[in-house]
């Protein structure tokens, strides 16, 4: 199968943007940061959200998050 | 109250300020108050690219070292009455301009103004995160090469880490008959990489090459391209250029073969 040049860019860009991700958990952090801010802001005033990216054994990498917040917002009563 | 909006990329040559100076300049055709920052301290080009840059007295520095207030330091452009430019300084380290100094030029802004556009330097350094600490929203323009949307696609994660209400994707210097060809990525293709609401796609236009040397906007190519971005940014109308359509039927296939052959 003959492939088009844009087809082979396709494919090696996929490949490169898949491989960023794989490589770069920092990266990854921030993103987790972000989507969990969101979720933790519907329950607590002003969560302050940390994720941390470790590498654990047999190549795995383990994300440790942590959320802090002086206030819990009463039940029921979620974010606009 | 405006809409602040970042013009970033990541990668350098994209065409982030050419992209931000030929939206506000169709934005205000159609009347709406447009002001641009140039936020790249040290290495201003927005004066240049607008023809500007024999009538900038104050510049953003001077706004915020408070020698003057930030509407007298805006420059009316030459061509379009509702568009205005905060020209950056040439020669200054940027380091020294925290995010909450251009937080403030931009806030002083906000009520004269229907649109705010932020003019982000290249790369994800410090000048990026001020450029987008003060912004609602961003838009990310990429070109149809790699490493352009390798970049793009980085720049998205970090911005996801800031308190944006939207992202927006521009693809920038699209070639329709390289598209038919089968020797570019294809546009949807880019759009499905990045996840990202498509605002608009402009094709390679050698006019604004062209304009540029003489410090003019538009393009006769891509001014169409303007239209619908500006529309699209406005109206959310969803609609993007087809840069493929000139290139398409009979006509359109001779059109590319002799671009090919040239």
């Amino acid at each position: 199968m003959k492939f088009t040049i844009a087809q082979i860019g396709e494919n090696r860009l996929k490949k490169v943007l898949i491989e960023d991700k794989q490589n770069n958990p920092e990266k990854m952090c921030e993103v987790l940061k972000s989507d969990i801010y969101n979720v933790a802001k519907c329950y607590m005033e002003q969560p302050v959200v940390t994720v941390e990216a470790k590498q654990g054994e047999n190549d795995e990498i383990n994300f440790d998050i942590v959320i802090k917040s002086n206030r819990i917002k009463a039940i029921g009563v979620l974010a606009q | 109250m405006a809409r602040k909006i970042v013009f970033t990329s990541g990668k350098g040559g994209v065409g982030k300020t050419t992209v931000c100076a030929n939206l506000g300049a169709t934005l205000s055709n159609l009347g709406f108050r447009v002001v641009i920052l140039d936020v790249d301290i040290g290495l201003n080009n927005l004066d240049v690219v607008m023809g500007i840059e024999n009538r900038v007295v104050f510049d953003i520095i001077d706004v915020i070292e408070g020698r003057c207030r930030a509407t007298q330091a805006l420059v009316q452009d030459n061509n379009f009455e509702n568009l205005y430019v905060l020209p950056s300084a040439h020669s200054y380290r940027g380091e020294e301009v925290s995010a909450r100094d251009i937080k403030n030029v931009v806030d002083s802004l906000d009520n004269g103004f229907d649109y705010i556009f932020i003019d982000c330097p290249a790369g994800v350094e410090q000048g990026f995160k001020r450029a987008v600490s003060c912004a609602s929203e961003a838009v990310v323009v990429v070109t149809p090469h790699i490493s352009s949307i390798r970049d793009a696609d980085k720049v998205l994660s970090i911005l996801s880490s800031y308190n944006l209400n939207q992202k927006y994707l521009v693809i920038n210097r699209v070639r329709g008959d390289l598209l038919m060809n089968g020797e570019m990525i294809d546009v949807d293709e880019i759009i499905k990489f990045l996840h990202t609401q498509i605002l608009g796609v402009v094709p390679e236009d050698d006019d604004i090459t062209a304009l540029s040397s003489i410090g003019a906007l538009g393009g006769s190519v891509s001014n169409r391209a303007w239209m619908l971005l500006a529309e699209n940014l406005h109206n959310g109308t969803k609609k993007v250029y087809d840069c493929t359509q000139k290139y398409k039927g009979f006509f359109g296939t001779l059109r590319r073969n002799i671009k090919r052959r040239l």
